[in-house]
């Protein structure tokens, strides 16, 4: 590769454009790096999800579970999502010898702490109204997790927005259907929209020569 | 920094190794911090700051500046230029290794 201070050396040959593909190609990987965890944390919050939805439409198909296990399902989902997001934080701290503890990291954890309370909230109290109540929390959980993740958006990646957007109308959508479909719902929104952003991510940051 | 005149077609401001680092990371991942670029090409802040100003004197890197509390933060991303400049040079490295013996 040429000096730029220096007068300019002679037409590129074969070999050092080969050695520059390569190197481009190498800090593409390693800008990915930086920027795929987001994805990388989607992947695994949706894939739980699916799982869970998966689990809880055979044993019941479209229909209300019983308390208990729409308690353990969906809480086990929720602790490997949030386990997750903390992982993959605390490792992209560490590539960028940060503290995990950051700026970035608080705006999320703040515009998604009210929402999150809100939530834990509605689900005691809807939880307590037995199926009636509790088949109205999958809307609950994706209007608040959408108004979290668009709250989010203003400070931090916009394309929070759109997911945002989408998991309320998803969210309003399920409220407005009989109350059986919710684990479809669940699906679709915290399934089906993280493992979207995740491929929508994964082809945006996909290691290319190509600009 | 004076940018010097390169073969035609070859694009000196992107022809030096931290720029070109700067602009495959940028390419990669959208918008990097100056913190994350800095990991990302093993580079010291004063090399790092020099090379963001060329590209930033060229319109191909645009920076957002903000405020971290105490700490300033500013975020780089490549201009609709800097995207297209990026994509011409890797076009002629692309053809210098076709037009090559045994290129593809």
């Amino acid at each position: 590769m040429a000096a730029t201070d220096a007068p300019g050396p002679g037409p590129v040959s074969p070999a050092e454009a080969a050695a520059t593909v390569a190197a481009i190609r190498r800090f593409m990987e390693r800008a990915t790096e930086f920027s795929g965890h987001s994805a990388l944390a989607g992947v695994v919050a949706g894939v739980a999800t699916l799982l869970g939805a998966g689990a809880l439409l055979a044993r019941h198909g479209p229909a209300v579970p019983p308390p208990g296990e729409f308690g353990m399902v969906w809480g086990s989902v929720a602790g490997v999502a949030i386990l997750s997001a903390v992982l993959f934080t605390v490792r992209k701290a560490r590539l960028r010898r940060d503290a995990v503890w950051n700026a970035p990291t608080r705006m999320v954890v703040a515009a998604l702490a009210p929402p999150f309370l809100a939530a834990v909230a509605l689900t005691a109290a809807l939880g307590a109204r037995g199926p009636d109540g509790i088949g109205l929390l999958p809307g609950v959980w994706l209007l608040l997790y959408g108004a979290g993740l668009w709250g989010a958006s203003l400070q931090t990646r916009r394309e929070f927005q759109a997911i945002g957007a989408a998991a309320m109308a998803l969210g309003a959508a399920a409220l407005a259907s009989p109350a059986p479909l919710g684990t479809l719902f669940m699906g679709a929104g915290f399934g089906g929209l993280h493992v979207l952003y995740a491929a929508v991510a994964a082809r945006m940051d996909r290691p290319s020569a190509r600009g | 920094m004076r940018v010097a005149r390169l073969p035609r077609r070859i694009d000196p401001v992107i022809h030096e190794r931290v720029r070109l680092g700067v602009v495959s990371a940028l390419a990669s991942a959208g918008a990097l911090s100056f913190s994350d670029l800095r990991a990302v090409l093993g580079v010291t802040d004063g090399n790092l700051y020099v090379h963001l100003s060329v590209l930033e004197e060229e319109r191909y890197v645009a920076a957002t500046r903000g405020r971290d509390e105490n700490r300033s933060r500013t975020e780089y991303r490549l201009t609709p230029r800097g995207r297209r400049a990026f994509r011409r040079y890797v076009d002629v490295l692309e053809g210098v290794l076709r037009s090559s013996p045994g290129g593809a």
